[in-house]
């Protein structure tokens, strides 16, 4: 159960945990939730606080932007074509 | 952290607390926690059947109750400190929730056992058996609403 029925926030935490090889686990021991929490805020089942979401950024070394965002993020490939 | 919460906590997070997280699984387990509540209404009810057939209802019902605390993680019964702001939210939740729900609940309850004209034994057992679902209330909202949790990858 979300606790918000609006509309949940885009994200790119899966990728980017793909990206540097973390697991759900080892991301939800770094910024203090448990690992079910990041499950449900990847699926955008939960709206995650402005606090956990600027440590989640910044563990990712990112702008609160790059990781989330209220509509759907382009796929990158379409950034490294138009570069 | 006292040692019946740090227990708790390791408990909730180990890993037979793990295979207990789909939803399916968990809603048979919020009716099978239901049905115990009634068994022990009925106990109560026929005390003259004896009193092994109360505690073979009672046995029933706690398991049900524990397998509900595991598949919550013990979001109900471990501090605030102990919990991460998802928990925090969905236990406050189903606390908003039940409120309605149990008011209703009792309602109907109370005017189906009215209508009834049970003997005073027999309204006895509709007492606990309405105070058990009551008191869990909370905990079987969330435990039927909650989402799978489709692994720690």
């Amino acid at each position: 159960m979300g606790n918000n029925k609006e509309i949940a926030f885009h994200n790119r935490l899966k990728l980017l945990r793909a990206e540097r090889s973390i697991s759900r686990k080892q991301l939800a021991a770094a910024v203090g939730v448990h690992p079910q929490t990041i499950g449900y805020i990847e699926r955008r089942q939960y709206n995650l606080s402005l606090a956990l979401a600027m440590r989640l950024a910044s563990y990712f070394g990112l702008t609160l932007d790059a990781v989330f965002s209220p509509k759907p993020f382009e796929p990158l490939a379409n950034d490294i074509l138009t570069q | 952290m006292t040692y019946f919460q740090e227990r708790l906590y390791g408990n909730v997070n180990g890993p037979f607390a793990d295979r207990l997280q789909n939803r399916a699984g968990r809603r048979a387990l919020v009716l099978a926690t239901l049905l115990g509540a009634a068994w022990v209404g009925v106990a109560f009810s026929n005390l003259e059947h004896g009193f092994w057939w109360l505690v073979a209802a009672a046995i029933v019902f706690e398991s049900c109750i524990l397998l509900l605390i595991l598949s919550l993680r013990g979001i109900f019964e471990l501090k605030d400190d102990l919990l991460d702001e998802y928990q925090i939210s969905v236990r406050n939740n189903a606390y908003k929730t039940s409120y309605g729900l149990v008011l209703v609940f009792l309602v109907v309850l109370a005017t189906i056992a009215a209508g009834m004209e049970l003997p005073r034994l027999s309204m006895f057992g509709v007492a606990v058996f309405a105070f058990l679902v009551s008191a869990l209330a909370p905990r079987l909202i969330s435990a039927w609403n909650l989402e799978d949790d489709r692994g720690q990858q």
